[in-house]
C-alpha cells in the first residue's frame, strides 16, 4: 500500500518537474544584466511602476526577475521558454534570432556611443587605433563590443589579423589590462567608468562616429501575441523609468546603485552617456542592419536576420516620451 | 543457441556454420563476434534512432536539441575545415602537459609519503584541505598567477589529475603485502632493494589505477581550463558555439570529448596490461 | 654441491616466555620453554593450533622478541632476523613479478655477478628445478614454488633453516614428495633444521627428535628421540610405535581435549 503511494508521489513530482518551465498562472518573467545600460527597468522595479501599469490591464500579476552575467545565457533561457522579457546587446539578440529563438525587438533599452569603448592602461603609450597593431586586444566574442573593435581597427587601417585577439568576459578585461597581461580591450559600462575613476584605464576610442551602441528590449513572440496589453504596460513602465532618470538623475542613481554595481556618483556620470528612450527610431533600425551585416560577415550568425519583421514597434507607441 | 555460439567461438570450432538466426550461413566464430559487437553498439544506436525520431515527430525543438543529422553535418563541416582536429590536438597537448606534471609530482610525492610516516604527517592536513577544492574554483587564482597564457590552463589540468595519482600511489605503497615485508626482514634486504623490488612493483596496480583516473580527470578538466581566455581547444570550441547559440556544434564538441576520453583510457589500459603481465595469471600466494 | 665450511653451532633456547597483549586481555603464548638443539640435527616440533609452536619458531628467527629469555646460537645472542637463520613460510611468498632466479637472488647482496649466477644455478639444482630460472611464480605448481622458497632460504648458506608448516598448503601426495626432498637437501646442506608441523607422520618421518608441545600456555610436553635409520618406512612397526606414543600425548590431555586433524 505504501509502495503504491510512494510511486504515485514520485510520478506526480516527476510530472511537475518535467512541466518545469511552465509559467505560473499570471507572471511576467524578466531576464536582466546588472549593468547601467538597463537602468530604467531597475528604476521601474524599485518604484513599482511595472506592477502599477500591469494592474491597469489585469490585477494580481506577479513579476519574476533573473539576473544573468551576459547575453548568451539569456538566449539559452529564452530558448528554454523561461523568459518573457530580456535586456541585452544587439549582437547577442541577433544571434538568438538567427538560430531560431522566437523573439521580437519591442524597444531600445539604451543607446550611447560613449557607453562602449576600446580602452588601454592609464598612461599607456597607445593613443590611436593604428597603435593597436601587433598588440594583445581582448573582447567578449559575440558581444556588440566586438563590432566596435572591428570599426576602431578599421579606422586605423587594421583588421583582426593585425592584432592578437583574446576572448575574455567583460568583467575580466580591465583587471587583465591593469595586470599587464593584455594591452587593450573593448568593453562597455560599467567597466569604463569604474576603472577610469580609479585612474587605472583610459579610453583610446569609443563609439562616437562609429557605433551607436544599441542595447535592445526583446520579448518572446508568444508573449507579445497572447498578452499584448501586458507587453505594452511593461514598456510604459520602462518609459516612465527612463523619464525619471532624465529628470531626477541623482535620486535614480541612489535608488538603483546596487542593481547596476556602480557607485551613485559614477552612475550619474554614466547616465549622461546613455539615451534611455525606448522608441525604435529610423537610425536605430539602420544600426541594427549594420550590426546584422557585420555579424554575418564574420560568421557570428549563419542564417540572415530580416530586421524589419523582427521588430514590433506597435507596443512602444503608447506613452513613449520625446 | 547463444551459448552454443559463444562456446563454439571460444573453442574455435571455426569450420562449422550457424544454422539459424540473423547470421545463418556464417562461420560460428564470426557470427559470435558479430553478435557481441552488435550488443556493444546496440544501445547507442537505439538512442540515436529515438533521438532522430523525436525530432521528426516535432516533439523537440531543434534549438534545444538538434537532431542527429544536424549534429552529423556540423561534425563533417568541422572535420573538413580541419578545425575539429586542430582544436582537439591543442587540447590534447594541454592535457598531456598537465598530466605529465601531475604524474611526476604525484608519483614522487606519493612514494615519499607512502614510505615515510613523518612526511605523511607533515603533508596530510594540507593535502586533505586542498583535495576537495574543484579545479574550476581555482580559475580566478590561476588567472592572477599565470595570466591568460597556457600556464593557467595547464595548472588547472594539473590540479585535476594530481590528487587521484597522489592518493592512489600512497595507498598502493601502504598496501604493500606485510608477508613480503616480513620476508624482506628475514633476508636482511637493504631498504633500497626493498623499495625497488617489493614496494614499488606491489604498488604498481594501484599506481596504474591512479594514473588512469588522473588522465580521465585531466581530460574532463580541459573544458574548465579553457574557460580561461582560451582561443583554441575543444573546450573553447564548445564555449564559442554556446555564445553563438550553435547547439549542434556544442554537441559535436561534447561527443568528441567523450570519444577522446575513451581512447585515452583504452591506451592506458593497454599500457597497464603490458606492465603488469604477472598479474593476469597471478592466482595467489 | 654445497659443503658445510664451518662447524654448525648448537642452538640454546630459553628458558623463555611470551605473552601477547590483546585489546582487553593478554594471552600467555609460551611459558618457560627451554630447548637445546644440536647443530646439524633435524628437529620436528609438533602441536595443535595455538600451542605456540609457530611463535617459538618466529622468536628463533628473530621476527618477534621473547619477554626476556635468551636464544643463543653458538656464542651469540639472537635478537633480530639474520642471514645465519633461513626461514620457509607456509606460503611460498615468492615475489610474483620476479623470475625464479631473481626470487632466489632476492636475499643475496654484495656478491659479484658470477658468484650470484653460480649460486642460483647450484641451488636450483639442489631443489630439483634446473632449467626453471626464467619461469615466473605464476607458472609454477605449489610444490615447485615451495622448492624455490627453500632454495631462496638456503642461498645465503644459513646455519639454521626454520620451516613453519612448509608443506601445509600442498596436497597430500606432493607433501610426501616434498618430505623426501627436504631430507635430501638436508643431507647435502647439513644445516640445522627446525620444522614446525601439525602432521604426526611428517614429524616422525623427518626429525631426529620430535618435540611435542601443549597448548595454552605453550610448553614442551615431551621430547622424543627418533632413532630409526633413514630412509624411514612409514608402515614399519617401529614407526607405528612412535606414532602411537605421540597420539597418546594428545589424547590423554584431559584438561584441553580437542579434535586432532591431520
Amino acid at each position: 500500500m505504501t509502495f503504491t503511494r510512494f510511486l504515485t508521489a514520485l510520478a506526480v513530482l516527476t510530472g511537475l518537474g518535467l512541466a518545469g518551465d511552465a509559467r505560473a498562472a499570471d507572471e511576467v518573467r524578466f531576464a536582466t544584466q546588472p549593468i547601467p545600460c538597463y537602468s530604467p527597468i531597475f528604476v521601474a522595479k524599485h518604484k513599482h511602476w511595472i506592477e502599477e501599469e500591469l494592474n491597469k490591464v489585469k490585477p494580481g500579476i506577479e513579476l519574476k526577475w533573473s539576473s544573468f552575467a551576459a547575453g548568451p545565457p539569456i538566449n539559452e533561457s529564452f530558448a528554454a521558454g523561461q523568459q518573457d522579457f530580456g535586456f541585452l546587446g544587439d549582437t547577442p539578440a541577433l544571434i538568438a534570432k538567427s538560430v531560431g529563438i522566437d523573439t521580437k525587438v519591442v524597444g531600445i533599452s539604451a543607446s550611447g556611443p560613449k557607453s562602449l569603448a576600446v580602452v588601454v592602461a592609464a598612461g599607456s603609450p597607445l593613443h590611436a587605433a593604428k597603435d593597436l597593431k601587433g598588440k594583445k586586444v581582448a573582447v567578449t566574442k559575440g558581444s556588440f563590443a566586438q563590432h566596435l573593435l572591428a570599426l576602431v581597427l578599421e579606422s586605423g587601417g587594421l583588421t583582426f589579423s593585425d592584432i592578437e585577439l583574446v576572448n575574455l568576459p567583460n568583467a575580466d578585461i580591465a583587471p587583465a589590462i591593469i595586470a599587464g597581461t593584455i594591452d587593450a580591450g573593448a568593453v562597455w559600462e560599467p567597466v569604463i567608468s569604474r576603472f577610469e575613476s580609479q585612474k587605472a584605464i583610459q579610453v583610446l576610442a569609443d563609439g562616437t562616429g562609429l557605433k551607436k551602441g544599441l542595447l535592445v528590449i526583446v520579448a518572446s513572440t508568444e508573449f507579445v501575441k497572447a498578452k499584448t496589453d501586458q507587453a505594452k504596460a511593461v514598456l510604459r513602465a520602462y518609459a516612465r523609468g527612463a523619464e525619471y532618470i532624465r529628470t531626477n538623475p541623482k535620486e535614480a542613481a541612489a535608488l538603483i546603485s546596487s542593481d547596476t554595481n556602480l557607485a551613485p556618483e559614477l552612475l550619474v556620470q554614466v547616465f549622461g552617456k546613455l539615451d534611455f528612450n525606448p522608441v525604435i527610431r529610423e537610425d536605430d533600425i539602420n544600426e541594427l542592419k549594420k550590426s546584422e551585416a557585420y555579424s554575418r560577415s564574420i560568421g557570428l550568425i549563419k542564417a540572415p536576420v530580416d530586421i524589419e519583421p523582427w521588430l514590433d514597434r506597435s507596443l512602444i507607441g503608447d506613452g513613449a516620451t520625446k | 543457441m547463444s551459448e552454443t555460439l559463444d562456446l563454439a567461438a571460444r573453442t574455435g570450432l571455426g569450420t562449422a556454420r550457424t544454422e539459424g538466426g540473423p547470421f545463418r550461413g556464417l562461420p560460428i566464430r564470426l557470427a559470435a563476434t558479430l553478435r557481441r559487437t552488435g550488443l556493444y553498439l546496440a544501445l547507442p544506436l537505439v538512442l540515436i534512432a529515438i533521438w532522430q525520431g523525436l525530432f521528426e515527430a516535432g516533439l523537440i525543438r531543434p534549438i534545444l536539441l538538434p537532431p542527429p543529422t544536424k549534429v552529423a553535418q556540423a561534425f563533417v563541416a568541422l572535420t573538413l575545415s580541419g578545425d575539429l582536429f586542430r582544436h582537439l590536438g591543442i587540447s590534447l597537448l594541454r592535457v598531456l602537459e598537465g598530466f605529465a606534471i601531475a604524474a611526476g609530482i604525484g608519483l614522487v610525492l606519493g612514494v615519499g609519503i607512502g614510505l615515510s610516516r613523518q612526511l605523511d604527517r607533515a603533508t596530510d592536513l594540507t593535502i586533505q584541505l586542498l583535495k576537495p577544492i574543484p579545479p574550476i574554483a581555482w580559475i580566478p587564482l590561476a588567472i592572477l598567477w599565470f595570466g591568460i597564457g597556457e600556464g593557467g590552463k595547464i595548472y588547472i589540468i594539473f590540479l585535476g589529475a594530481v590528487f587521484p595519482i597522489l592518493v592512489n600511489t600512497i595507498d598502493g605503497i601502504r598496501q604493500t603485502d606485510h608477508r613480503h615485508v616480513e620476508l624482506a626482514r628475514i633476508l636482511e634486504v637493504s631498504r633500497a632493494r626493498f623499495i625497488a623490488q617489493v614496494v614499488l612493483p606491489g604498488a604498481l596496480p594501484a599506481i596504474m589505477t591512479g594514473l588512469r583516473v588522473g588522465l580521465m580527470v585531466a581530460w574532463m578538466c580541459v573544458v574548465a581550463a579553457e574557460l580561461i581566455a582560451a582561443s583554441s581547444g575543444i573546450g573553447y570550441l564548445i564555449m564559442d558555439a554556446r555564445q553563438l547559440a550553435q547547439t549542434d556544434q556544442v554537441l559535436v564538441g561534447m561527443i568528441t570529448i567523450g570519444a577522446m576520453g575513451k581512447l585515452l583510457d583504452i591506451l592506458l589500459k593497454e599500457i597497464e596490461r603490458r606492465l603488469i603481465t604477472w598479474k593476469t595469471v597471478y592466482s595467489g600466494l | 654441491m654445497v659443503a658445510a665450511t664451518a662447524r654448525i653451532e648448537d642452538l640454546r633456547i630459553g628458558p623463555l616466555s611470551k605473552t601477547y597483549r590483546l585489546s582487553a586481555s593478554s594471552v600467555l603464548a609460551l611459558k618457560d620453554v627451554s630447548l637445546d638443539i644440536a647443530g646439524g640435527s633435524f628437529v620436528s616440533i609438533i602441536g595443535s593450533s595455538g600451542c605456540g609452536k609457530s611463535t617459538l619458531l618466529r622468536i628463533i628467527a628473530g621476527l618477534e622478541p621473547s619477554d626476556g629469555g635468551p636464544v643463543r646460537l653458538g656464542g651469540r645472542t639472537i635478537e633480530r632476523p639474520g642471514l645465519d637463520r633461513g626461514f620457509v613460510f607456509q606460503e611460498h611468498r615468492l615475489l610474483p613479478w620476479l623470475t625464479v632466479a631473481a626470487n632466489i637472488a632476492f636475499g643475496l647482496k654484495g656478491l659479484p655477478k658470477d658468484e650470484i649466477r653460480d649460486r642460483i644455478e647450484a641451488h636450483l639444482k639442489l631443489v630439483g628445478l634446473e632449467g626453471f630460472a626464467n619461469a615466473y611464480p605464476a607458472q609454477l605448481s605449489g610444490g615447485m614454488a615451495q622448492r624455490v622458497a627453500i632454495a631462496r632460504a638456503l642461498v645465503n648458506k644459513p646455519e639454521v633453516l626454520l620451516l613453519d608448516e612448509p608443506f601445509g598448503a600442498l596436497d597430500a601426495l606432493t607433501r610426501i614428495q616434498m618430505q623426501q626432498e627436504i631430507l635430501r637437501i638436508w643431507d647435502v646442506e647439513q644445516t640445522t633444521m627446525i620444522l614446525v608441523t601439525h602432521d604426526i607422520d611428517e614429524a616422525i618421518f623427518l626429525g631426529d627428535e620430535v618435540i611435542v608441545m601443549s597448548a595454552r600456555p605453550g610448553t614442551i610436553k615431551k621430547r622424543l628421540s627418533v632413532n630409526l635409520p633413514r630412509p624411514r618406512d612409514r608402515t614399519s612397526a617401529d614407526f607405528l610405535a612412535f606414532r602411537r606414543e605421540i597420539y597418546r600425548e594428545f589424547f590423554t590431555e584431559a584438561e584441553a581435549p580437542f579434535a586432532y586433524v591431520i
